[in-house]
């Protein structure tokens, strides 16, 4: 990663990745079923089609 | 005998007896200012402007026409949400983009009722972290004990209100930020349901989890404060559906969960307040395990990271050495999660939503605002229920479920430790039961203080 942002620090970079390792870890370890709706939704409003 | 002039519903029957004037309420609010400046939860505050707003409300209800019961109040405000009168800064060097010189509708809202908008309060830059210890202002203190921090990220608000500057202050909340402050300061905090009251004009940390709130020093204030910020507004899409506050609303013997589970540890002197607090109130409890706590922190922190990285790309691009080190670290972090990796949250976020449900009939679910007492200033970790979690993590770690699940929530201060720092409780109410949720907590506060 210190090759994509060199002006980031070591801690900073650290920070990041233990960031991402956490995140990536509880996604994946979480099941849902495949056609679990997300929780989004788009309303279409006149203004969208502007 | 002289009268009570402490708590914001004091204040609005002083005011209409005519006891005091709001030039007094002004006045006194600017001298604790000052006396309190060590606490630095102020970072912009103009006395003369606040004079000015309170004259002109003294001649108001002198004519008989106050634009309402607000008319004339002192009302601090945290330094995200935009106002004509002061800069907006977010308490960071990476100074906002959004154009000066316009109100945000929660601010809006208050002006036109009379309030006097009284000055800027500290915040943890940006609104990404929730100790108050990162700001270009410096770090507020706990009023309660200034070598301890407010939590954050609306720690100025919390030390306003808890020090007495003022009765009410606004705060935003996306992981706990209001209820954070409210619960290391021993005073209360409100964040509404999601889409319930107008996030415009408000700098963004996370679109689908940001809420303003109020913060208070008693929970009555709660609901002169709450009509002026749930309904529809226009500038928020979110909030198309918003019903006004309905304050006629009043409580009764509550069904209550209380919410336990692998990744909900808090310490000792916390949970036995808990315990006591619940088998003092007169509610009905019972106690249900979370699981998979873990998976949904996963949920809000990617939600968190993305929503913040496409918000600050354009400001980061042209100026990222204003950030700070950490919260630079964040948007980076945030830009290299992928697509898939935001619905996977996002379907996640889904199930949260019905699991809580599912728990079955109750008006409330608790937890503790905070699984610790505010911590030391300069501590890095903390230890408690066999876990040794980051300070930062320990703030956030009960609050975020709310704002993933979108619910309402109030912190309201239950105790003290024996160290004298605050206890606070957390309830989580029903989507767009506000106002039941209030109701709960009036219950549950009444019963405590009356010493049930």
């Amino acid at each position: 990663m210190m090759e994509l942002y060199p002006e980031l620090t070591r801690d900073q970079l650290a920070r990041m990745a233990a960031t991402l390792k956490r995140i990536r870890g509880g996604l994946d370890k979480f099941d849902v079923e495949p056609a679990q709706e997300p929780a989004h939704f788009f309303s279409p409003e006149v203004r969208d089609a502007n | 005998m002289q009268t009570e002039t402490e708590t914001l519903t004091q204040q609005v029957a002083a005011l209409r007896s005519g006891a005091v004037s709001s030039s007094f309420l002004a006045e006194r609010a600017l001298d604790r200012a000052v006396r309190f400046k060590s606490l630095n939860a102020f970072v912009a505050l103009e006395p003369a402007h606040v004079m000015s707003q309170a004259e002109a409300a003294d001649v108001r209800r002198m004519q008989g026409r106050p634009l309402s019961v607000l008319d004339g109040i002192p009302i601090a405000i945290k330094d995200n949400y935009l106002t004509q009168d002061y800069p907006t800064t977010a308490c960071s060097e990476a100074l906002p983009l959004e154009p000066a010189g316009t109100d945000a509708t929660m601010v809006a809202n208050l002006r036109a009722a009379g309030a006097i908008i009284f000055g800027k309060t500290n915040m943890h830059e940006w609104a990404y972290g929730a100790t108050n210890s990162t700001s270009r202002f410096g770090p507020t203190k706990n009023p309660h004990n200034p070598d301890r921090i407010t939590g954050g990220s609306s720690g100025g608000s919390g030390a306003a209100v808890a020090a007495g500057i003022v009765a009410a202050a606004l705060g935003s909340d996306t992981g706990g930020s209001v209820r954070i402050p409210a619960g290391a300061c021993g005073i209360y905090g409100f964040k509404p349901s999601y889409g319930r009251a107008s996030r415009h004009g408000i700098l963004p940390l996370s679109w689908s989890m940001d809420a303003p709130g109020p913060m208070a020093a008693a929970l009555e204030d709660l609901r002169h404060l709450l009509p002026f910020f749930c309904g529809a507004d226009i500038k928020d899409p979110a909030t198309r559906h918003a019903m006004p506050f309905d304050d006629t609303v009043s409580g009764s013997r509550p069904k209550l969960i209380h919410l336990t589970g692998k990744g909900l540890e808090r310490s000792t002197e916390v949970d036995t307040a808990i315990r006591s607090a619940l088998s003092r109130c007169d509610a009905d409890v019972t106690v249900a395990a979370l699981s998979n706590i873990a998976g949904y922190f996963a949920a809000w922190e990617t939600i968190l990271h993305c929503e913040a990285s496409a918000y600050h790309a354009p400001l980061l691009a042209r100026n990222a050495a204003g950030y700070d080190a950490v919260t630079r670290a964040h948007l980076e972090a945030g830009k290299l999660l992928a697509g898939v990796d935001l619905l996977k949250a996002q379907q996640i976020r889904a199930v949260l939503g019905r699991r809580l449900a599912d728990l079955g009939n109750w008006d409330a679910l608790v937890l503790p605002t905070l699984p610790v007492v505010a911590p030391r200033a300069g501590e890095e970790w903390q230890e408690f229920g066999g876990r040794r979690v980051t300070t930062q993590d320990s703030m956030t770690w009960f609050c975020w479920i709310g704002n993933l699940a979108g619910f309402p929530c109030i912190s309201i201060p239950i105790g003290m430790s024996p160290d004298g720092l605050p206890i606070g409780m957390m309830l989580m109410g029903r989507p767009n039961a506000d106002e039941q949720l209030l109701a709960v907590a009036g219950w549950i506060d009444g019963n405590l203080r009356a010493g049930n």
